[in-house]
């Protein structure tokens, strides 16, 4: 029988930070985990599409209107439009700038709720019920999933927002707002090939 | 046969072990790796200190002591963050600490999914309360805000 060990100190680890911020915080890199985790069902429900597509003799099968192309068009560019307060709010939350986080939070919270707008007329103009056929299933498949993405990520901006004027704001909250901020890119990202996929394979072939 | 046999002397020796045997201590063999630094049974911080390592064999130092770093907080739960492949000290994560929120999060997250068998809707209104769930979880416990338009009352 062995006693335990004998300790010697050799160093001290409470003046480290108590957080930290880019890829060098673990929440950061499980921000990065997830989007795969969220990318691979995109990726999926797009292979399931596709899929659907080369069975079909015709795409989208007799019957179904093709998906309206205005309302779309209006999500997609405000999607893209978003990116631009979205970075700024990126670059207050690197720059720990705490006016620059709450505001810039706050428009992204409006901007979200207003794009729910013409999401919500993308789906009143898909031209297809989601149990008409395998078409109408997988394109409301790609659209549900993308809006999920969308609302929670609002939901979460919501939240985060309130917090940010409600609480006292520090390295932590500004990590925060950083993983937010990235998600929302990959959001936005992601809804690029499924918008192409979803209005402009079905007019391409 | 031989495998009920062999389980049964398996079972026999951990009995005759429990009633009879001597406690043989926390690093009866000498043992190489760090589980045997940690006293018997372990603890759940398993050792008191960060252990310093520098080798696959950190407790086969002839008998030195062990090097250990101090500072981790022992009022909050937060673990250490090192570099990946140097192991050296970065910062102290801060860990969650408990709550019943992450299970009433659970209980609604199955609601939702039992209730969508019967009805699409019932993701809609389930994600209701998983939203408020996930809220809860993560409320604040940092101080209300002395400045902008939703500070707290001084």
């Amino acid at each position: 029988m062995t006693a335990t060990r004998d300790i010697e100190i050799v160093g001290d680890l409470s003046c480290l930070p108590a957080s930290a911020s880019g890829a060098r915080h673990l929440v950061w890199w499980g921000n990065i985990g997830f989007m795969l985790i969220e990318g691979t069902g995109f990726a999926l429900a797009a292979a399931a599409y596709l899929y659907l597509m080369t069975q079909a003799g015709v795409w989208p099968p007799a019957g179904d209107r093709l998906p309206g192309l205005l309302w779309s068009g209006i999500f997609t560019a405000g999607l893209i439009l978003s990116e631009l307060p979205n970075l700024w709010v990126l670059r207050c939350a690197r720059n720990k700038n705490v006016v620059g986080v709450r505001w810039g939070v706050a428009l992204m919270a409006v901007v979200g709720l207003l794009l729910l707008v013409p999401r919500g007329l993308e789906f009143a103009h898909l031209g297809v019920s989601w149990h008409q056929d395998g078409y109408g299933s997988v394109v409301w498949l790609l659209l549900v999933l993308h809006t999920t993405h969308v609302v929670t990520d609002w939901g979460d901006t919501v939240v985060i927002g309130a917090w940010l004027f409600s609480h006292e704001v520090g390295d932590d909250q500004f990590a925060d707002v950083e993983d937010n901020s990235n998600y929302w890119t990959f959001v936005v990202l992601c809804w690029l090939p499924i918008y192409l996929l979803v209005y402009w394979a079905p007019r391409a072939i | 046969m031989i495998a009920v046999a062999g389980g049964l002397i398996f079972v026999a020796n951990a009995l005759v072990s429990y009633w009879r045997g001597a406690p043989s201590g926390p690093d009866p063999w000498g043992g190489s790796t760090l589980e045997w630094a940690s006293a018997s049974p372990a603890p759940p911080w398993n050792t008191a200190y960060t252990p310093v390592v520098d080798s696959p064999t950190p407790l086969w130092n002839d008998g030195g002591a062990l090097q250990a770093m101090d500072g981790i907080a022992i009022d909050r739960r937060e673990v250490l963050v090192t570099s990946v492949t140097d192991a050296a000290p970065l910062y102290r994560q801060k860990s969650a600490g408990p709550s019943i929120w992450p299970l009433i999060a659970a209980l609604a997250v199955t609601a939702m999914f039992l209730g969508s068998i019967f009805s699409p809707w019932a993701i809609v209104a389930g994600a209701l309360p998983i939203a408020a769930a996930l809220t809860g979880w993560f409320w604040p416990s940092r101080p209300r805000a002395n400045d902008g338009p939703l500070r707290g009352r001084r």
